[in-house]
């Protein structure tokens, strides 16, 4: 299992509908940050390339997401060797 | 209640991004129990990101001497917690399976694995034979903007001071070598004035020529939050291609690849129509210059703005394609500031790059734009350590360590004497730059060259040329080592392949854009028998000297640690203008980095170079200047401490294109990857997201080639050909075509197909622009 926590600056006047799509996504738990611009996003997926899917393909193509920024990673419970 | 590991690692991860959004989290989306003494965190041990030149302060997580984890460092002053995509895979490209792990030697046309022993020795006697019989000029060094600050020191000190020949080389010579001239040829000295901190302080950003949303994205979000949360702070991008960047500029000005400089000529032409430049700070700080057959010639302002006729806006957007009215509303902007200019390759990897960086250094200078809060021309760097291992430290043909050249008696004079090396080794003339250090591989004039930490053979312009000149059989082939940590396009030409420890597996010092240095600690082993590059040069050395191609000791009796090579290196910096005597190690293992000059211990390091009040050189010794008020400006380093507008032609490129080659090709970067590959391409989902070559083709031109997204086009040059698949996006303009060069496999190696041509002034080569033609395949 992959844990990421990430912070997606997105579009302020819209950032209640963001932070509710972003919740639909399956492994995306997105939390606000007491700044309008800013979400913090905690994704858990199987792996990292997993994560990183939810991360580059299922968040960024949320009307209102910005951009998105990796702040924490943690693979400890998968192998690297693949 | 009991904290599992797992709900330990989702609070840890919330933590960081409140740390780094700087606020915090709320509500919770989960509950939020006390952690028990029984979970154990990683522990995080400071670094920095080993991609590109931002230079964002990382922690790794290490877990029963595991790399497990790895976040944002909230604490680093610049980055302040964020990283890229890129960094997330780093644990993941440090364990992939395919890392060498021994000595490799070429058998056969194989290579076949060897001892270390067997490997070193065999290296050790080719260059000494190669020295012996040819001389020093007949080898050679080609090293990295990747390599640690330590290891390009010793490199350079061994070739320039030991061996004696200038034949020293690195991958900044196709990235940085046009801002390196164009600091140089205005300021006097290299690298930026300013830092990122004058980010939030600027109205105005002129971004030219860079992709920073994808290539620098730390900064572009320093950028964007910046723009959020100022007032009426602006963008223009000054760009052929439309990059991410584009989605929050104000002004866009997308030329013709390759006419950029009368833009920049047409901006001054305003300023100074509308009275919008800065007089007073002109007459006290700036000269006007001009070459006139080969000889430098002083020249009045009026001269200049008797030049800028030639550029109105109307003349100059016709040149280069783009509306008169936004190059008006460009240059007022620009001139209201405080203004922030950002550039890299688009700029740089140019055949009139040093031309194009002085033209936005004149820019700055006409209108007083430099030197306080928020007003500087800031050159963003492409690798981690182009700036403070090979630009700072001497790593290229003509120049020696901070600021000195090799045509300069008395710089040679002082780096002899530091380096113990018998006078008069140094030679007095340049050595080969890439391009001709690698023709002349092609020639066999170089006998032996050692490559460490790069990909040649896949970077390299016109690459088949070069390709050839490194791995084609042929009586006599030239000796060619490669030291890296995976295979590459280059490793397979190689006679001899050294397995390389990589960033977290070795301890030495980064320094990046900002003129900050930061120190990367030793977490973990290299895999299998690989050493760091370090150890290898060291080794290298001794067997040289006990061949007695370098004296005995001159490198062995010295050194035996990067921290032994670091004292050195602070010893060399002392009375110049990077002043970095302060920086000891111990330092450097506290502070999340500092930027020089820092010429004593308890100086904190400095944000702003020639300003009095931040530039410690104007307070004491050689630059002192007690009459300057806090905030004014002194170019100590440049002539009479001035800086210099230049009188520069706005010359074509190259290879224009014509009625065979119609378009332009442009290389460059996409987000997920990172130059030639060789290590983002080990990820899976990074390989996936971007799994193949691409060529961007405007759809006007898609439409008159009969082309559609997925059809495969083969790009054509007077050099080469690649086939790509087509990607049919309104990104370049109509007859530019767009391909970065990460991908390695055969059909898809756009170097084969780019010019060699480089500037007269940096080597610097033209990847930006040359002629192709397209056809659907």
């Amino acid at each position: 299992m992959t844990v990421i926590g990430a912070l997606a600056r997105v579009e302020a006047a819209s950032a209640e509908v963001v932070q509710h799509n972003l919740a639909t996504i399956p492994g995306v738990i997105p939390f606000p940050l007491n700044e309008a611009a800013k979400l913090g996003l905690l994704i858990e997926a199987a792996t990292l390339d997993d994560a990183y899917h939810l991360l580059h393909e299922e968040i960024k193509g949320v009307e209102g997401v910005l951009t998105v920024w990796p702040v924490y990673v943690d693979f400890e419970e998968q192998s690297l060797w693949n | 209640m009991e904290l599992t590991r797992r709900e330990f690692i989702r609070m840890t991860a919330m933590a960081a991004v409140a740390t780094a959004a700087g606020c915090a989290p709320s509500p919770t989306p989960t509950p939020r129990p006390t952690p028990q003494p029984a979970v154990q965190a990683a522990e995080w041990i400071k670094s920095v990101c080993r991609f590109c030149g931002t230079g964002c302060g990382v922690l790794l997580g290490v877990h029963d001497g595991q790399f497990v984890a790895l976040k944002g460092d909230p604490d680093h002053p610049t980055t302040k917690g964020l990283v890229c995509a890129k960094a997330l895979f780093l644990p993941k490209i440090v364990y992939s399976p395919d890392r060498l792990t021994k000595p490799l030697i070429r058998k056969g046309g194989k290579l076949v694995e060897a001892s270390w022993e067997e490997a070193m020795t065999l290296v050790a006697d080719k260059f000494a034979e190669a020295i012996k019989t040819g001389g020093p000029d007949s080898v050679a060094y080609y090293g990295s903007g990747q390599a640690l600050s330590e290891e390009t020191y010793l490199a350079s000190r061994l070739f320039k001071g030991g061996i004696g020949t200038n034949n020293v080389e690195g991958n900044p010579r196709l990235c940085m070598a046009s801002a390196v001239g164009g600091y140089t040829t205005t300021f006097g000295k290299d690298e930026p004035m300013g830092s990122y901190d004058d980010i939030d302080y600027a109205q105005t950003f002129f971004i030219v020529g860079s992709n920073t949303a994808e290539a620098h994205p730390v900064i572009f979000d320093r950028i964007l939050e910046r723009k959020q949360t100022g007032k009426d702070v602006q963008i223009i991008l000054v760009d052929p291609r439309k990059t991410p960047v584009r989605r929050v500029t104000d002004i866009y000005l997308d030329h013709i690849p390759g006419y950029d400089l009368p833009i920049f000529h047409a901006m001054a032409h305003v300023i100074v129509k509308e009275k919008l430049h800065n007089p007073a700070f002109i007459e006290k700080n700036v000269l006007f210059r001009k070459v006139v057959e080969g000889k430098t010639v002083d020249v009045t302002f009026e001269e200049y703005v008797q030049f800028l006729q030639a550029f109105t806006p109307e003349k100059a957007g016709a040149m280069a394609g783009v509306p008169a009215a936004r190059i008006v509303q460009a240059a007022r902007m620009f001139a209201k500031g405080p203004t922030m200019s950002f550039w890299t390759m688009g700029l740089n990897q140019r055949t009139t790059g040093v031309w194009a960086n002085n033209l936005i250094h004149n820019l700055h200078l006409i209108t007083g734009q430099i030197g306080k809060p928020g007003a500087t021309p800031f050159s963003l760097t492409g690798q981690p350590n182009a700036c403070g291992g090979v630009r700072d430290g001497g790593g290229l043909s003509h120049i020696l360590p901070y600021g000195r050249v090799v045509e300069n008696a008395d710089h040679r004079a002082q780096m002899e004497k530091l380096w113990g090396a018998r006078p008069g080794t140094i030679k007095d003339k340049p050595g080969l730059n890439t391009v001709e250090m690698f023709k002349a591989l092609g020639e066999d004039k170089i006998k032996a060259l050692l490559i460490l930490t790069t990909n040649p053979g896949q970077s390299l312009p016109n690459a088949t040329k070069y390709r050839e000149a490194m791995g084609k059989e042929r009586p006599n082939k030239p000796f060619v080592v490669v030291i890296d940590a995976y295979p590459t396009r280059t490793t397979e030409l190689a006679d001899v392949v050294l397995p390389a420890a990589m960033w977290c597996e070795k301890e030495g010092v980064y320094g990046m854009s900002e003129r900050r240095y930061q120190l990367m600690p030793k977490i973990i082993n290299a895999p299998g028998e690989g050493r760091s590059d370090f150890d290898i040069l060291l080794d290298f050395a001794a067997r040289l000297e006990e061949r007695g191609v370098v004296p005995k000791g001159y490198v062995s009796s010295r050194f035996k640690t990067t921290a032994d090579v670091w004292d050195e290196m602070r010893e060399a910096s002392r009375g110049t203008v990077y002043d970095f005597t302060g920086m000891t190690r111990q330092r450097l293992r506290q502070e999340r980095g500092l930027r020089w000059p820092v010429p004593s211990e308890d100086h904190p390091g400095t944000s702003r170079r020639f300003v009095k009040g931040e530039d410690p050189l104007l307070d004491k010794g050689p630059f002192a200047d007690d009459t300057l008020k806090p905030g004014e400006v002194k170019f100590y380093t440049g002539p009479n401490n001035r800086a210099v507008v230049w009188l520069r032609p706005a010359n074509p490129p190259a290879e224009p294109v014509d009625a065979e080659y119609p378009y332009v090709l442009s290389t460059g970067r996409v987000l997920e990857h990172w130059h030639t590959g060789t290590m983002t391409m080990k990820a899976a989902d990074l390989r996936r997201a971007q799994p193949e070559a691409f060529v961007e083709i405007n759809p006007f031109d898609a439409e008159k080639l009969g082309v559609k997204s997925g059809d495969m086009v083969r790009i054509t040059s007077r050099r080469g050909e690649a086939i790509i698949k087509a990607r049919v996006v309104d990104t370049p303009r109509p007859g530019m075509v767009f391909v970065p060069f990460h991908w390695y496999e055969e059909n898809s190696l756009i170097n084969r197909v780019t010019i060699d041509a480089y500037d007269p002034a940096s080597k610097q080569p033209e990847f930006k622009v040359c002629a192709v033609k397209l056809a659907r395949v």
